[in-house]
């Protein structure tokens, strides 16, 4: 089949969606299909823009290229899941949170603006379009949750693995907690960073991606040198594959709290990696994965808990050491697979 | 639910403060009400029905704020003063606005002169509205080749005053009515009776001459001041009437000069503004009212319904709002005959002043079964949740303001390509299928055009 799988790309930004698009293309076409990304550029500044990419992307004829017919489409994201097909699979990653659950959050720009209320209806009326799917699946339970919740649309959480899944490999710890993610609010590196205020023990954090904006790396650099933290912390920014893998090979145990993550690698890959992991009770998609006290930590979102779980781990590296086995024995379990996700969508 | 005011509040030198008053009062029973303002002050006694947010500014607006309620109503007159934030906030934070004036060029002209660029954008609506002719009429009305008025009423730039609103309420029947045929495609529109909240007792008033003829409120040459003083001046019988100014004269010295010419001085008395209690002390003492508005810009008016309060009899311009008022609760003038009308009138009720005191009883009568505050923040409430919509068949009033800025910003580059012969008809049945789908503005099915 001529399959093309539809997201939004905003230029210059990495992150796990662009990942997974890219992981489920490969998947596809390993399995024998051709097999395409079709990523619109997003602008959501100022809110009207996002109205522009609605319209554009509902207006998009992707039936047939070039005279030959598209087979299949599969939607990702907000707004390219608006562009119509007949055959067309939702794969949900996420909505446009701020419409929805980040709507009168710390993280919402959207409810500051004047005409946000409105974009905000436009947005809800247009994800109406959701139920047209046929068949409809989410990256994970946290995502399905959403969508029942608001829109009243059921779909099945699909889990896919992480990229270069087949790579992670367990060494022994070098003495350091890891924290990889792209740096921005809502991934809440600043929460780990209060909590280091808080720990018995000189407990070191290794940051690695790259930060969504100037000011989001400013702001945590700016922290660090406030707090007297610049011996316990290192910042690597966008690191290598190679590299990444190995920070996961040594470290004690992984930290991801994040604020109601529609996923998670990190989540997964620190399981691959045998590592226990660190979260909190609102990160969402993790706590799919994490079973408190078996497989890692589950903790209230707070500097004093977070740094009680970074303590355990640092003072019971041998306990960490098996939970993070736990966790991956927990991994294969799940079955988690291409040749599934691929077998699922294409039905 | 939840409602966001805006309009002038008390003390406030306007009716529109009266009557927000007398409205909160009883909306905030029915509903969570924020009146918001850029007053310095307000009466203290509103707080008692609704919560009182201040702003310094209309570009200062909290909107996370503001956006916790369900839906802003706006108060849109032609005083730039009062109204002329209000109507920028109107544009931005999509609505139910509430018409208190019809023709609103004076609101525009206002703007126009206050903004950077004002003339140039006043120049642009008039053209977006009515085409080259209203570009011609803003050219006209800048280079003051025809009065405000005149242009008012050919180019009433109601439409610019509901740019990106949900829908409108009238407090007149007609002009919603007349609106119907061409607005309501657009917007959800409304009428509602402008409310006035009736005293419990009517004062006796004496019925001998001189009998205390009045005029009040913002005096301008619509109200034909100097008209109804001319009229008593050819008059004979004229020293059997005493005539009483309240409030501002928009342009006193045709006034004073008529009085002088005819030797009015005692007969005509010119009392500025007064406190309320006084002007109510005024109309409870008054044996006929003057309320004409010619021309008038499609209000219904406060005035009339402070008048009935008193059940005083009044004379009115038989036009617009005034002319659809019940017979027998007013005595009608007909524009372009008001001297011989008004000293008709007059002479009718010196020969049987009764007469036209039961014509005060009569709109005293349907003021107080038409004009409740009561009644109108109950229909209120109910249009403002017809505009707000959103029940799982029918997209929310959003929709409609989100559907227009979609048509909006595609029409430009489309209709050049039709001019080109790029674009043609079932492009531009897709454009509106697609925007229906998305704004649930077509069928049940979302994809046809509605």
């Amino acid at each position: 089949m001529r399959i093309l799988v539809l997201t939004t790309q905003v230029p210059f930004i990495q992150g796990g969606a662009e990942r997974l698009a890219a992981g489920l293309v490969q998947a596809l076409i390993q399995t024998g299909h051709e097999a395409e990304i079709v990523a619109v550029p997003f602008k959501w500044y100022p809110p009207e823009r996002i109205l522009d990419h609605m319209l554009a992307c509902h207006l998009l004829d992707l039936t047939e290229v070039c005279g030959q017919p598209v087979d299949r489409v599969i939607g990702l994201k907000f707004p390219t899941y608006l562009i119509p097909h007949p055959r067309k699979t939702l794969w949900l990653v996420h909505q446009y949170r701020t419409a929805y659950d980040l709507w009168d959050s710390d993280y919402s720009d959207l409810i500051g603006q004047p005409n946000g209320l409105q974009v905000r209806e436009a947005i809800r009326q247009a994800d109406r379009q959701l139920a047209t799917y046929p068949r409809r699946f989410t990256i994970s339970a946290n995502v399905a949750r959403r969508l029942q919740q608001f829109n009243g649309i059921t779909a099945a959480p699909l889990y896919s693995p992480p990229p270069l899944a087949e790579r992670f490999y367990c060494d022994p710890e070098a003495g350091y907690l890891f924290f990889p993610s792209r740096i921005s609010l809502t991934k809440r590196q600043q929460l780990v960073l209060e909590a280091l205020q808080h720990t018995r023990n000189p407990v070191r954090v290794v940051f690695a991606g790259a930060a969504d904006s100037q000011s989001d790396g400013d702001r945590l650099t700016a922290l660090v040198a406030q707090w007297g933290l610049a011996d316990r912390v290192q910042f690597l920014g966008p690191i290598s594959d190679d590299r990444k893998l190995d920070c996961y090979a040594r470290a004690i145990a992984v930290l991801y709290p994040p604020l109601d993550e529609d996923y998670g690698y990190v989540t997964l890959e620190a399981m691959l990696a045998a590592k226990p992991v660190i979260t909190c009770r609102d990160s969402g998609g993790p706590l799919e994965f994490v079973r408190s006290g078996q497989t890692g930590w589950v903790v209230d979102p707070t500097p004093e808990a977070l740094a009680a779980a970074m303590d355990e781990a640092w003072e019971n590296r041998a306990a960490a050491k098996l939970m993070g086995e736990d966790a991956r024995s927990a991994y294969a379990d799940l079955n988690i697979s291409w040749d599934n996700v691929v077998k699922t969508l294409l039905g | 639910m939840k409602l966001n005011w805006f309009s002038p509040l008390p003390p406030a030198p306007t009716g529109i403060a009266t009557y927000a008053s007398q409205v909160l009062t009883v909306l905030g029973t029915l509903a969570d009400v924020t009146a918001w303002t850029d007053q310095p002050t307000w009466a203290a006694s509103l707080e008692q029905s609704v919560q009182v947010q201040r702003y310094q500014d209309w570009r200062q607006i909290p909107w996370r704020q503001a956006h916790q309620a369900d839906l802003n109503i706006y108060h849109i007159g032609n005083d730039v003063t009062f109204h002329g934030g209000i109507w920028q906030l109107s544009r931005r934070c999509p609505g139910l606005v509430v018409l208190h004036d019809l023709e609103l060029q004076e609101l525009f002209c206002g703007i126009a002169d206050a903004t950077p660029d004002g003339w140039t954008d006043y120049v642009a609506g008039m053209t977006r509205c009515y085409g080259l002719a209203g570009a011609q009429a803003a050219r006209q009305l800048y280079f003051k080749e025809q009065p405000t008025a005149t242009i008012a009423h050919h180019y009433p730039l109601t439409e610019w005053a509901l740019e990106n609103a949900i829908g409108a309420l009238f407090h007149n029947r007609q002009a919603c009515q007349t609106a119907t045929q061409t607005l309501a495609q657009r917007w959800h529109l409304g009428y509602a009776p402008l409310p006035y909240a009736a005293a419990p007792t009517v004062a006796q008033r004496s019925q001998t001459s001189p009998y205390q003829l009045i005029l009040f409120g913002y005096l301008g040459a619509n109200r034909q001041v100097e008209t109804i003083v001319r009229a008593l001046a050819q008059m004979p019988e004229r020293d059997q009437f005493q005539l009483h100014l309240y409030g501002q004269l928009a342009d006193p010295r045709p006034i004073e000069a008529a009085i002088t010419q005819f030797n009015l001085g005692a007969l005509v008395h010119i009392h500025g503004f007064v406190s309320d209690p006084a002007l109510h002390q005024a109309l409870a003492t008054a044996n006929l009212a003057f309320n004409l508005r010619s021309p008038t810009v499609g209000e219904a008016s406060g005035s009339q319904l402070q008048i009935w309060q008193h059940a005083l009899p009044s004379l009115v311009s038989q036009v617009g709002w005034y002319a659809q008022l019940p017979a027998g609760t007013v005595a009608w003038v007909r524009p372009g005959s008001e001297i011989a009308d008004i000293q008709t009138h007059l002479r009718q009720f010196l020969a049987d002043p009764p007469r036209y005191a039961a014509m005060g009883y009569r709109g005293r009568a349907v003021l107080e079964a038409h004009h409740s505050p009561q009644d109108y923040a109950e229909a209120l409430v109910e249009f403002a949740r017809t505009c707000r919509g959103a029940t799982d068949r029918r997209a929310s009033g959003f929709s409609t303001v989100t559907a227009q800025q979609m048509t909006d910003r595609a029409a430009m580059p489309l209709a050049d390509w039709a001019r080109s012969g790029s674009a043609n008809s079932r492009d531009l049945t897709a454009l509106a299928q697609a925007i229906a789908a998305l704004t649930g503005n077509g069928n049940e099915d979302g994809d046809k055009v509605s």
